[in-house]
């Protein structure tokens, strides 16, 4: 693999992966899911960064790419504490109940389509408590 | 592509090969995405699967199958599908995890890129620290397990196709301005000719009349040079004052064989060279690194074949991190204590709480 | 001499921040005090420069300049005062007239509720008239030019509460608007011409360059238009009679002794141009000539004293230019420039004097100034009436008086200049018209003074039972000024010459010797004496004949009583049609731009109810939007960039 293609490689993976962070940020309204699609944007970038610096043959990607880290680090601090006060406001972590700030005639977006009833789980096993007989399958 | 096999390349790389991954792509994403009314889940991930393949076959490019390569495919494959899997899942603890999945192969992939330390300190912060936070959080505000919202999604269509638009636009730009296997052809025809011991024989390989058909080759080919999107014939950009292919190529022919196989070295030196800069964009001219950061970027002798470089990038990074990035790095640890601080004002806070 | 030439202006200045913060409040009744020391200061000042250059061997002008006031480009304009004669004599005019008529107004203006106002504006114009004179460049020369304008305006409309003063202000202001509008037209020319300097010295020694081409003869012409602004010449002269609606003693400073002298200073300052413009002097002379004579016809009929006044300062101020205009041959330029600046000089006295006088009759009518309504006054006011007298002599060029030199000089020098100069046909008819309006002037002003003093004793009923003389503090400076109007003239040119002397220390003009011309002389004596006699014996001796004769001629009369109809000519001439103008561009204004503004607004509003479901307020819509517009950006990029 020379080293145009190498870069090349890895440069088509981090658009990959850049791209579906984008549509994760777009569609999913689990505002901790787009957080997360917005992350993996982050990722795709700095993968860029790293097969640059490879490629290059110095650090300067990586020392980048080492920032980036930060502040994404302080970016999640910041996001989650945002998403905690914004929880206790509607109890929910859907991004689609604040819609406060369209145009003042407007009529909200409210899902109208049904859903479907969802599938029963299947209970967890639990343990019996102490000092019971636990129950036997029938044998 | 196999080392020394002449398969005949022409043309530039078209849309296809890039439009085909897309366009299954969009569906499989398209399909797989959270819906009231949903598709039928193999549809999805058969399509998921066709664009993932189809785009290792079409896009991704290596001459051997080296271990390299395949902890390469591995990882970006695996990547790739934890990606899709973090939009798609429905339950966000799953998204979460498969985020985490995301991560760990990115991290392999950069362990590959010679960054063990960028490894190490990724695996530290989002998988060690951020998921497992946002695990907490997610634990704490869905206790009543899957919630409406994550059922549905905002405009499927439209962010599927805005995504994949955008990725298209991405990969054809990467296809055109990456595209070295014309020149590898070439090189692989030089290789084989050195390898031969006679006129007749080094003819026959390049071509039956030397100096028409080969130099109209080299005339043929066109390549931008770096910093430029203005493509110039590969001859232009092979010869030099010192190294005119053609004069040269006449003197060896007079001189015999070791002569010609010379000048065959050389124009192959050169020719791999220009590979190698290949799409590059020129870095400016005065970049104040100090010498503890590595050779700069714009020395153009850094980037090049047969680079033997140690995967200890670690002690460079460190000292690059302490001279030249010194003030970001204080800056950083600035920027990281202020978010601590209002993260824990912000989501303190208590007064006001309905 | 130049380390104190900065508080020449700056005194006045500051007075007059001072009363306008402190006045209304603490000083009131006091605040003719600040600016009263400060004129009086400027004046001292203004008499130390004219000694020194005096006592000068070889004239030169001082200049200082204290910061650069506009660098930008090839526009480089300092704050340079300068100090010659040429500013001396009218830095000592300005001031010292400025000085009594400050002290007479402290006596006239006393008890108004504007008095804190009135002095600070006087002292501003004091400001800007000695900046105007002691500028050395021709952009701090139309600063100080505006600055008396919007002065002038200040204090004509001082009783703004009368719908009639504040009217004659706003023509003041818009009359001189036009000239200005040419003067400055004029400097940028003159800036574009003169290698992009504006400094008098530069200008004038490249003034060279451009004799006798048309381009000069603009600038002059431009420049004159600005003169005629503020001077009240032809055709711009109809704002100085309206602009008497202001307190006399105003009248007395800017509308006669000093800043419509401004226009007459300018020509003078730019002679070395003028010399070289030989069509543009002949414009001059013709403007001033046809603006002395018009005014004299207007003032015959006039019944109100200080319009009588008004239009007597008109048609002195057209003998001056008369006089600048005849400056056509080198030998005569400083002829021609003394004797415009000597009754320039003369005229500031003997006008302001009038002004005070006829200030002090209103004072004691009770502001009533129509000379058909009181009469016989010359027992009543006896030191008014006296010192009206010693200025209506040296208006009427009396002989010996000083108008009658100054005066004299000027038909001698436009005698002259239809001997020497290049139109001789042309000046000859000027020093006919000067003649005939000498014995004009001397008519109307003794009309007016017979009409006033004299004949049996009525007092209209607005000045009440106890009509009595003005108090000391107003008829001290008019015995000053009397005193001055009659003997300065005599004193200043004929018997010492230093005046003269004074005036030849210009640099740029060169003294030439002249002399006297008896027989104009006797001529302008014996015309201005044919007038009194004449104005005796229609108004004391024969009181009947002024009807019968205005009868017999009712159009002539009627003519001259209305101005020739000069204001109604513009009226319907110039504010009629522009008036219908600007009523057919506010139909058009109303119903077709403002439509199509509204049409254009309706377009947008119609845009935006079709974008507006777009502002959904989700934020996930938004970024769906950028992403969107960013992918076409990407892909219409590729493609341009040859995909």
């Amino acid at each position: 693999m020379n080293p145009v293609a190498a870069l090349n490689n890895y440069l088509m993976v981090g658009a990959v992966l850049f791209a579906l962070g984008v549509i994760g940020f777009l569609s999913r309204r689990n505002l901790i899911i787009m957080f997360l699609s917005a992350e993996m944007m982050l990722q795709g970038v700095a993968l860029n960064m790293v097969a640059f610096a490879r490629y290059r043959g110095n650090v300067q990607g990586q020392a980048f790419v080492l920032f980036m880290l930060t502040v994404a680090a302080c970016e999640a601090a910041i996001a989650l504490s945002l998403f905690m006060v914004l929880y206790r406001h509607r109890h929910t972590l859907d991004v689609s109940v604040w819609q406060e700030l369209r145009e003042a005639d407007q009529d909200p977006i409210v899902d109208d389509e049904p859903l479907p009833p969802l599938e029963p789980e299947e209970p967890l096993p639990h343990l019996t408590p102490a000092g019971r007989e636990p129950e036997h399958a029938p044998s | 592509m196999v080392a020394g096999q002449t398969t005949t390349v022409s043309g530039p790389p078209g849309f296809l090969p890039v439009l085909l991954p897309i366009g299954l792509g969009l569906v499989g994403v398209y399909y797989l995405l959270p819906k009231p009314k949903g598709y039928p889940l193999w549809a999805g991930v058969v399509c998921s699967a066709a664009a993932i393949i189809s785009a290792g076959a079409l896009l991704v490019r290596y001459d051997v199958l080296t271990p390299e390569v395949l902890l390469f495919l591995t990882f970006s494959a695996l990547a790739i599908i934890s990606g899709g899997l973090l939009i798609t899942l429905r339950n966000p603890v799953r998204a979460a995890l498969s985020f985490a999945l995301v991560i760990l192969s990115t991290c392999g992939l950069f362990l590959l890129q010679a960054a063990p330390f960028l490894t190490a300190a990724t695996i530290i912060v989002y998988a060690g620290a951020i998921i497992v936070t946002f695990l907490f959080v997610i634990m704490l505000a869905q206790q009543e397990g899957l919630s409406d919202a994550d059922r549905r999604s905002r405009e499927p269509m439209l962010s599927a196709v805005a995504g994949f638009v955008l990725l298209a636009a991405l990969l054809y730009v990467l296809v055109l301005n990456y595209d070295t296997r014309r020149l590898d052809q070439i090189l692989a025809e030089i290789r084989l000719a050195q390898q031969k011991e006679t006129v007749a024989e080094i003819e026959k390989v390049l071509g039956d009349e030397i100096e028409d058909g080969f130099s109209k080759k080299l005339e043929t080919i066109s390549i931008a040079p770096e910093g430029s999107d203005r493509p110039l014939p590969l001859m232009e950009r092979i010869n030099t004052n010192d190294f005119m292919f053609d004069l040269e190529w006449m003197r060896a022919k007079a001189m015999g064989v070791a002569e010609m196989k010379k000048v065959l070295g050389e124009l192959a030196a050169r020719i791999e060279r220009i590979r190698n800069m290949q799409g590059q964009l020129q870095p400016a001219k005065e970049r104040p690194l100090s010498s503890f950061s590595g050779r700069p970027a714009n020395q153009q002798a850094s980037s090049g074949a047969g680079r033997k470089e140690s995967i200890d990038t670690v002690a460079l990074l460190g000292r690059s991190l302490v001279t030249d990035y010194l003030f970001s790095v204080e800056l950083a640890g600035v920027l990281l204590l202020v978010a601590v601080v209002g993260a824990i004002v912000i989501a303190g806070r208590q007064e006001g709480m309905p | 001499m130049a380390d104190y030439l900065w508080l020449i202006p700056c005194l006045p200045l500051l007075a007059s921040i001072v009363i306008a913060f402190a006045g209304p409040r603490w000083l009131r009744g006091q605040s003719h005090w600040p600016c009263l020391l400060a004129v009086a200061a400027a004046c001292f000042l203004s008499m130390l420069v004219a000694g020194e250059i005096i006592s000068q061997e070889q004239g030169d002008a001082t200049l200082k300049t204290y910061y650069s006031w506009v660098q930008s480009g090839k526009l480089d304009v300092g704050m340079t005062l300068r100090a010659d004669a040429l500013s001396a004599i009218m830095l000592v005019t300005v001031t010292f007239v400025g000085t009594l008529i400050a002290i007479y107004s402290a006596g006239y203006m006393h008890g108004d509720p504007g008095y804190p106002r009135f002095f600070a504006c006087v002292a501003l114009f004091i400001f800007c008239m000695t900046g105007l004179v002691m500028a050395d460049n021709f952009v701090l020369l139309y600063a100080g030019w505006e600055g008396v304008g919007v002065c002038s305006y200040l204090l004509i409309g001082f009783w703004f509460q009368r719908p009639s003063a504040a009217a004659a202000a706003r023509k003041a202001f818009l009359v001189n608007r036009i000239g200005d509008f040419g003067f400055m037209l004029g400097i940028l020319l003159l800036w574009s011409q003169f290698g992009f300097r504006l400094d008098y010295q530069s200008v004038f020694d490249r003034a060279d360059t451009l004799a006798g081409t048309s381009t000069l003869t603009a600038i002059c012409l431009l420049l004159f238009c600005g003169a005629v602004g503020k001077s009240a010449q032809f055709p711009l002269h109809v704002w100085l009679a309206d602009a008497m609606e202001g307190p006399s003693p105003v009248s007395a400073l800017i509308h006669a002794a000093t800043m419509v002298t401004a226009g007459v200073y300018m020509v003078a300052r730019c002679m070395p141009l003028y010399q070289l413009a030989p069509d543009a002097l002949l414009a001059v002379a013709g403007i001033g000539a046809f603006t002395a004579m018009l005014a004299a016809l207007i003032a015959l009929t006039q019944t109100d004293l200080k319009r009588v006044l008004a239009y007597s300062t008109m048609s002195q101020l057209g003998y001056m230019f008369l006089a600048l205009g005849s400056a056509a041959h080198p030998t005569i330029t400083y002829a021609a420039v003394l004797a415009a600046i000597f009754h320039l000089f003369t005229h500031a006295f003997f006008k302001a004097l009038l002004f005070l006088a006829a200030g002090s009759v209103m004072h004691a009518m009770g502001d009533v100034i129509d000379m058909r309504r009181f009469s016989g006054l010359r027992r009543l006011l006896p030191t008014t009436h006296w010192t009206f007298l010693m200025g209506a002599l040296a208006l009427s060029g009396f002989p010996l008086w000083s108008g009658f030199w100054s005066k004299d000089e000027i038909l001698g020098v436009a005698l002259e200049a239809s001997k020497k100069g290049v139109f001789p046909t042309y000046y000859m008819i000027f020093f006919m018209a000067g003649v005939i309006t000498a014995a004009l002037t001397a008519f109307y002003t003794f009309r007016a003074y017979f009409l006033t003093f004299w004949g049996e004793e009525r007092i209209p009923p607005e000045a009440g039972e106890h009509a009595h003389e003005s108090p000391p503090i107003m008829t001290v400076p008019l015995v000053i000024l009397a005193v001055l109007a009659a003997g300065i003239g005599l004193v200043a040119q004929p018997l010492t010459g230093w005046f003269g002397d004074l005036l030849a220390k210009t640099p740029g003009l060169h003294e030439h010797p002249h002399h006297a011309n008896i027989i104009v002389m006797l001529g302008s004596s014996l015309f201005a004496i044919a007038g009194i006699a004449l104005a005796y014996w229609m108004y004391v001796k024969e009181p009947k004949t002024a009807d019968e004769l205005a009868d017999s001629v009712p159009g002539l009369y009627d003519a001259s009583r209305n101005k020739f109809y000069l204001d109604e000519a513009y009226y319907n001439g110039i504010v009629r049609p522009a008036h219908a103008t600007s009523v057919v561009c506010r139909i058009f204004d109303l119903y077709i731009l403002d439509g199509l503004i509204d049409l254009l607004a309706h377009g947008a509003r119609w845009l935006g109810q079709l974008f507006r479901p777009i502002q959904n307020g989700l934020v996930q819509f938004y970024a769906l939007a950028m992403v969107l517009g960013l992918g076409v950006f990407l892909i219409s990029l590729v493609w341009a960039l040859g995909g």
